[in-house]
């Protein structure tokens, strides 16, 4: 065995823990998931065996592919608006000084640094009917009466952007980051405006950034569950929470499992179709 | 040359890792042992606690009393809300190791449980106390304690006059500062039921014609009691169904609020506090059962603002304003709830209730 084999049964070696790991925290529970899904939950009782009531049920009950698509297009909705703001964030970082740099990073980050709860409240004391911008609105003479600004997918939008805007900054500055400045130096120097330097260069090299944070931000986005709780006043409905409440409220595992392979699914889509499109890009 | 060299980078890598693997076992052991042992050590309770000021109160009131009396340690377990997990007690219980030595069920908790031979029949020998309690508290899976009202909780200031009916939530006077329950929703609907059908049962297309009418008024779906109290103190809601316990601690704060029992009928709950099949400490939680129905812890819980069953409990004429329960001539208006009819239908009233709210 050469030299060279060697080290790389050493390297596999390594992974061990990592791979028991996710073996126990990972695999295990999607196998119990996907026998459950198949169980039959009937008064109160759960009967292990292979029945499709469940997926039967998704398809058929009017409402639970009706949530799965809102949360799709809520994800989407989100993944958007974290883009459009996220963007020239990252392009800033780039070009800034590195205290500046630094700033922006502490900014961009920070929400992640506050418990969920305590950002929630804090959204509250803002948007709230007697909220900072609901007072001064009403103050100036703008509006007579609050605002609907929280308690609605509003609310809901702008509170998950808050938090997953770093997910989309990171990997687009680090795109951003790693393309040749001398390209778009030549590009200006040949009399190109800077709008066109953007669209022809700057934008199609970071197109990678944006795969991999529109990519993170849509997966993390069809999992949010307590925001949307909070800032929706349980008005707005995701597939989670209809997991949840299936668990908590009718102790019905199996539908619960059923509908969490389904959203794993739909994420496991999402991940496949992002590395297919970054694929097309990078042979482009 | 480099041959050695490798050889020793390859010998310290090993033994790095080797080394931390070692230590990492050697510190962790102690704290597997540690934690298997708890769960049996008949010294050790493992006890749910929720959050907020019910659970403060369980602390100071009875948990560490009874920890200081019979000298033993305890494990708290913090609850979210108000409704003990029993989804992931019934896997704890399927894998041999509840986590906990006694359990708060909601009544349509312990139907659940009794179908799945969740809870065990607690020994009313070794509970002597149960001699001092109204009939309605003893149960085969334990005492029922902190009694609850579920009626109108309002602020006085800006609702008035008092109401007396559930109809006033839809009062185009207060449309956007009310909110309903969506944690407790069987009650919710049942609450819509009496205000225009005049019986809780049954939850259909009306009903939720109702609510229909009522959602442009609502501010928000709350689904626990710290949520509706937070309603409360930012001034976003003037009225919500809600728990009496919850309105006379935030009257405690200084919010000008007060509980009514409306005429078409107000709703009365309380816990049965059962032991787990396959408990660690099963003496250990009678013991503590039959210590907390007595009447000192008891007559704490009413200070604090829920009701009891233990005879032996005074009530001053505050605290009998506050509980609701002490007052026979409210107690006319208590409807009578059907948990079997709660369980089983759960899954379609929620099914509804989610068609509703997504429309």
């Amino acid at each position: 065995m050469s030299r060279n084999s060697d080290e790389n049964y050493g390297a596999l070696w390594l992974l061990t823990p990592t791979v028991l790991l996710y073996v126990a925290t990972f695999f295990v529970p999607i196998i119990m998931l996907g026998v459950l899904s198949f169980a039959r939950f009937e008064m109160s009782v759960t009967t292990i065996g292979f029945y499709f009531d469940n997926y039967i049920k998704i398809f058929s009950d009017g409402i639970t592919l009706k949530i799965f698509f809102q949360t799709v297009r809520l994800s989407l909705v989100i993944t958007f608006w974290c883009l459009i703001l996220g963007y020239p964030v990252a392009l800033m970082m780039r070009s800034c000084s590195p205290k500046m740099k630094m700033v922006l990073l502490f900014c961009v980050v920070s929400p992640l640094l506050t418990s969920i709860i305590v950002r929630n409240v804090a959204w509250l004391l803002i948007l709230g009917r007697s909220g900072i911008i609901n007072d001064t609105l009403i103050q100036w003479g703008l509006t007579s009466k609050p605002l609907p600004l929280m308690y609605n997918e509003f609310g809901v939008i702008l509170a998950v952007v808050h938090v997953y805007l770093s997910f989309m900054v990171l990997p687009l500055f680090g795109a951003l980051n790693s393309i040749n400045s001398s390209i778009e130096e030549a590009a200006s120097s040949l009399g190109a405006p800077s709008w066109r330097v953007f669209l022809s260069i700057t934008l199609p090299l970071s197109l990678p950034g944006i795969m991999a944070g529109c990519t993170l931000v849509f997966i993390l986005s069809m999992g949010v569950y307590l925001t949307p709780v909070i800032m929706g006043g349980n008005f707005v409905l995701t597939l989670p929470m209809l997991i949840t409440e299936s668990v908590r409220e009718q102790y019905d595992w199996p539908f619960a499992s059923a509908m969490a392979l389904m959203l794993l699914l739909a994420i496991g889509f999402m991940v496949i179709l992002s590395s297919g499109v970054q694929k097309l890009v990078g042979r482009r | 040359m480099n041959k050695p060299i490798d050889k020793k980078m390859k010998l310290n890598r090993r033994t790095v890792i080797k080394s931390a693997l070692g230590a990492g076992a050697v510190f962790s052991t102690p704290y597997f042992f540690v934690k298997a042992n708890a769960a049996s050590d008949p010294k050790v309770l493992n006890m749910y606690n929720f959050d907020g000021s019910l659970g403060e109160f369980y602390t100071k009131h009875w948990y560490d009393p009874f920890i200081d009396k019979f000298d033993i340690k305890m494990n708290h377990i913090k609850l979210k809300g108000s409704r003990v997990p029993l989804e992931k007690v019934q896997a704890q219980i399927a894998a041999g190791k509840p986590e906990t030595d006694v359990m708060p069920m909601h009544q349509d908790q312990v139907i659940f449980a009794e179908r799945n031979n969740l809870a065990m029949e607690v020994d009313a020998s070794a509970i002597p106390e149960f001699a001092n309690y109204y009939d309605q508290g003893v149960t085969k899976y334990g005492p029922k304690m902190v009694v609850w009202c579920y009626g109108l909780a309002y602020n006085t200031e800006l609702v008035k006059p008092a109401p007396t009916s559930w109809k006033v939530l839809w009062d185009p006077e207060y449309a956007g500062r009310v909110a309903v329950n969506e944690g407790l929703k069987d009650q919710t609907l049942q609450m819509v039921n009496l205000a225009f059908k005049g019986s809780p049962y049954p939850v259909d297309a009306e009903t939720f014609k109702h609510l229909s009418n009522l959602r442009p008024s609502l501010v928000s779906l709350w689904s626990s009691g710290a949520d509706a109290e937070q309603l409360f103190r930012n001034g976003e809601i003037v009225m919500t169904p809600f728990w009496n316990g919850r309105v006379t601690k935030l009257r405690a704060e200084g919010l000008p609020l007060k509980f009514a029992t409306p005429e078409e009928g107000f709703f009365v709950r309380s816990s049965v506090y059962g032991i787990p099949r396959g408990a660690a400490n099963p003496d250990m939680a009678h013991e503590w059962l039959n210590w907390v129905i007595g009447a000192g812890p008891q007559k704490k819980m009413v200070e604090y603002g829920y009701g009891t069953f233990n005879k032996n409990v005074e009530h001053t004429p505050e605290e009998a304003a506050n509980v609701i329960v002490a007052d026979p001539e409210v107690m006319k208006y208590a409807i009578s709830e059907d948990f079997n009819q709660i369980l089983d239908n759960g899954k379609d009233w929620t099914d509804m209730w989610n068609k509703w709210k997504s429309s």
